[in-house]
């Protein structure tokens, strides 16, 4: 048995949800879920949740505690993505004002009572001495594992792959993971996800107005916001405006290949005998080998019964793709493109792909 | 070529009255009213920002000498001859007080200033300040007793209409926006004013022709600047996108698109004034524009983008085609609806003199963007997509 960390990365809705709940079947593994997509606020604040230098334990607390503006805004006008398990009726935070680790980490690890777990851990990591964000992170799993009596942590946040170079550099020992999954399917739901939908969202409004509009209140650009933008500003924000927005499947696709191929280069840092990659397709398709491998990679024991309910998870799901037009179903495809071309580099294929 | 601002004053000695004297059209029409006439020039401002009207005016004045390249006694000119009163066109008579208005007594007006938004969310705001405060501004020009009222509208109150635009009454039910509404709304207010009143449609006015100075940040700047972002949102959503993605875009690729400098319409505007032109329409516009597939492409490459598919339609259009045309709908009017105005009414006023624009086809329009590009990068606030 090993107890080294291990990392799963993605592009997100890549299948690593899926991917998590087998690890949380292992009586040895402690899954941990949605650490960096939250204290990252989706992916668009990742530098405050890697400060540089030393931090005392207060500020590390600050990082995995501190309600971040996106989700808050998206939880009060009650669009709730399904990665989001916080039990509402049972606990004290109010969707405004949700910490990042109680977005589905702490409520993963207890779902019962989420808030007591999240108060120990406040008053442990506060006491903590100042350290390395690196040092307060690889601590903070080390000790969840302890707590919960397991021997081995395994990090899996949706999208992570965007922070791959940052997880990588932190924990330089850790084995990686890198699911991955047809990028037409994976872009088709992203376009659809409330999270990556925030995310673009974000970006776009970035873009044309100079500034973060949830960092700055300076509106100079306006002008040059189109409607569906000024109307999902967080001023004028509301659920009907942001379900309006209109994602198409192909700019997701585009934004599926630059993933892959920065996360691919990124990867390339990791020791190949440090690096699994696995298909979430061979995850549906043929769960029990796929699980052994991933059981023998990271050095987990790996019990007949702990496939036998990794692979009991597994729906048949189809790919959506193909229910899309043809000019649409052609268009995500060229926009895939790039990805499916440096993921065939690394020997990965998908069938029905040219 | 003619030089603007550079002639020799030749109208006796008429006070002007100017609105939006900070704005691009305003500012330069001091000058150039500066250097062709001997009267005295009121203009009329908002305080804004810690600094008073007659700060605004006199910096963005300054400023524009230097970056329009133009002889240095316009210094002392505006230092003794521009008189800058507060107001608001907004405000009833434009907020002048009692104590200014012999200060206008008899002065030929020029309404300049304006809103040049166009999105249907900022509709009221257009109509309170091109609408409400045209008719704000005539009220003030009715009580001055003016003898003639400029009004500085635009071209493109033509709308969708395409090929040869007389200069005459526009149709409201051809605007693409509410910004061409709301000036074809304040012409109406100055029409049925019972003011002399000459009409001036400039098209889409560009920076000084030898400079190519702008402090303009619409029209062709606005079309660069929503490309520019266009580009980093590519490039945002996948490095290396914004060069190598094929975007079509919807144009008429045997049209011209109307772009004029700053100074041939100021030029143009006060020979006008100068030659006592009648009341009526006037197209300040550019004989040679360029055409509009030369000006798109030329305004990709130089955001980086690769250049374009030209189309005549959106029917084969990419969801990320359509997600572009919708960033620059409010530009896409003048690139599928080309149009020759008739300046024949200016030419009859001018004669020779007429300015005429200045030939921007080929090279010479790049430089234009060029300049601008350059200010736009230089100041640039992007972020980066943070790893």
């Amino acid at each position: 048995m090993s107890n080294r960390p291990v990392i799963v990365v993605g592009t997100g809705r890549c299948g690593s949800t899926l991917l998590s709940q087998m690890v949380r079947q292992h009586p040895d593994l402690l899954s941990v879920s949605e650490v960096f997509s939250f204290t990252t606020d989706l992916g668009t604040r990742i530098e405050r949740a890697f400060p540089v230098g030393a931090l005392s334990g207060a500020e590390f607390w600050n990082v995995l505690s501190s309600p971040q503006p996106r989700q808050s805004l998206l939880l009060t006008h009650g669009l709730q993505m399904p990665e989001v398990i916080y039990p509402w009726e049972r606990g004290r935070f109010e969707p405004g004002g949700l910490p990042p680790i109680m977005q589905g980490m702490v409520p993963h690890l207890d779902g019962l009572d989420p808030d007591v777990l999240f108060d120990e851990l406040a008053a442990e990591v506060c006491r903590w001495d100042a350290a390395p964000v690196d040092v307060h992170y690889r601590r903070f799993f080390s000790d969840l594992a302890a707590r919960f009596g397991k021997r081995q942590w395994v990090e899996r946040s949706g999208g992570s792959l965007r922070v791959v170079e940052r997880l990588v550099e932190a924990f330089p020992e850790a084995a990686v993971v890198h699911i991955v999954r047809d990028g037409r399917d994976t872009a088709l739901s992203m376009s659809q996800h409330i999270g990556f939908r925030m995310a673009i969202l974000c970006g776009f409004q970035i873009e044309q107005l100079g500034v973060d509009p949830f960092e700055s209140s300076e509106r100079t650009d306006e002008a040059d916001l189109s409607d569906e933008l000024a109307d999902t500003l967080p001023e004028n924000f509301t659920a009907e405006a942001f379900e309006r927005f209109d994602l198409p499947p192909s700019l997701c696709g585009h934004y599926w290949a630059g993933e892959i191929v920065s996360g691919l280069t990124a990867l390339e840092k990791v020791p190949p005998e440090s690096l699994l990659t696995l298909r979430y397709e061979d995850l549906v398709c043929a769960p029990v080998d796929t699980v052994a491998r991933l059981g023998s990679f990271i050095g987990a024991e790996v019990r007949s019964d702990w496939l036998a309910e990794s692979a009991a998870l597994v729906r048949n799901e189809r790919p959506r793709w193909p229910k899309l037009g043809i000019s649409q179903q052609e268009e995500l495809a060229r926009a895939c493109q790039p990805g499916f071309d440096a993921l065939r580099e690394v020997g990965l294929r998908w069938s029905n792909h040219p | 070529m003619q030089q603007s601002f550079s002639r020799v004053p030749v109208r006796r000695a008429r006070t002007h009255v100017v609105t939006g004297g900070t704005g691009f059209v305003g500012s330069a029409l001091i000058l150039e009213l500066l250097a062709r006439t001997e009267g005295t020039v009121v203009a009329i401002a908002r305080p804004k920002a810690d600094h008073s009207p007659k700060e605004r005016v006199e910096q963005t004045l300054a400023e524009l000498i230097e970056g329009y390249g133009l002889p240095s006694h316009l210094h002392e000119a505006v230092t003794t001859r521009v008189i800058v009163i507060p107001g608001d066109i907004e405000q009833v008579s434009c907020g002048v007080t009692a104590a200014s208005m012999p200060l206008l007594r008899g002065a030929e007006f020029w309404h300049c200033a304006a809103s040049l938004q166009y999105m249907d969310r900022h509709r009221e705001q257009i109509e309170r300040t091109n609408v409400l405060g045209t008719t704000h501004v005539v009220q003030l020009a009715r009580r001055s007793q003016s003898p003639m009222f400029n009004m500085v509208s635009t071209a493109y109150v033509a709308g969708s209409r395409r090929g040869d635009i007389p200069a005459e009454q526009p149709d409201i039910e051809l605007v693409n926006n509410c910004y061409e509404r709301s000036k074809i709304m304040a012409e109406e207010v100055v029409l049925t004013s019972g003011l002399n009143a000459r009409i001036l449609r400039p098209s889409i006015v560009i920076g000084h022709s030898r400079t190519h100075h702008s402090t303009s940040t619409d029209g062709l700047y606005g079309f660069i600047r929503n490309l520019t972002k266009f580009r980093n949102a590519l490039e945002r959503t996948q490095v290396g996108l914004a060069s190598t993605l094929d975007v079509s875009i919807e144009v008429h690729t045997e049209g011209r698109v109307d772009l004029v400098p700053i100074d041939s319409v100021v030029e143009d505007a006060v020979g006008l004034s100068n030659a006592g032109a009648a009341p009526g329409y006037y197209h300040l516009t550019n004989s040679t524009p360029p055409f509009v597939k030369d000006a798109v492409i030329g305004c990709f490459e130089l955001s980086g983008l690769a250049a374009p598919h030209l189309v005549s339609n959106r029917d084969t259009m990419s969801e990320v085609d359509l997600k572009l045309q919708q960033r620059i709908d409010f530009y896409s009017s003048y690139l599928i609806n080309p149009k020759r105005f008739d300046r024949s009414s200016v030419e009859a006023v001018l004669g020779e003199s007429a300015r005429s624009g200045t030939d921007l086809e080929g090279e010479a329009f790049l430089e234009y963007c060029t300049w601008f590009l350059d200010k736009l990068e230089g100041g640039s606030r992007k972020l980066a997509a943070v790893r």
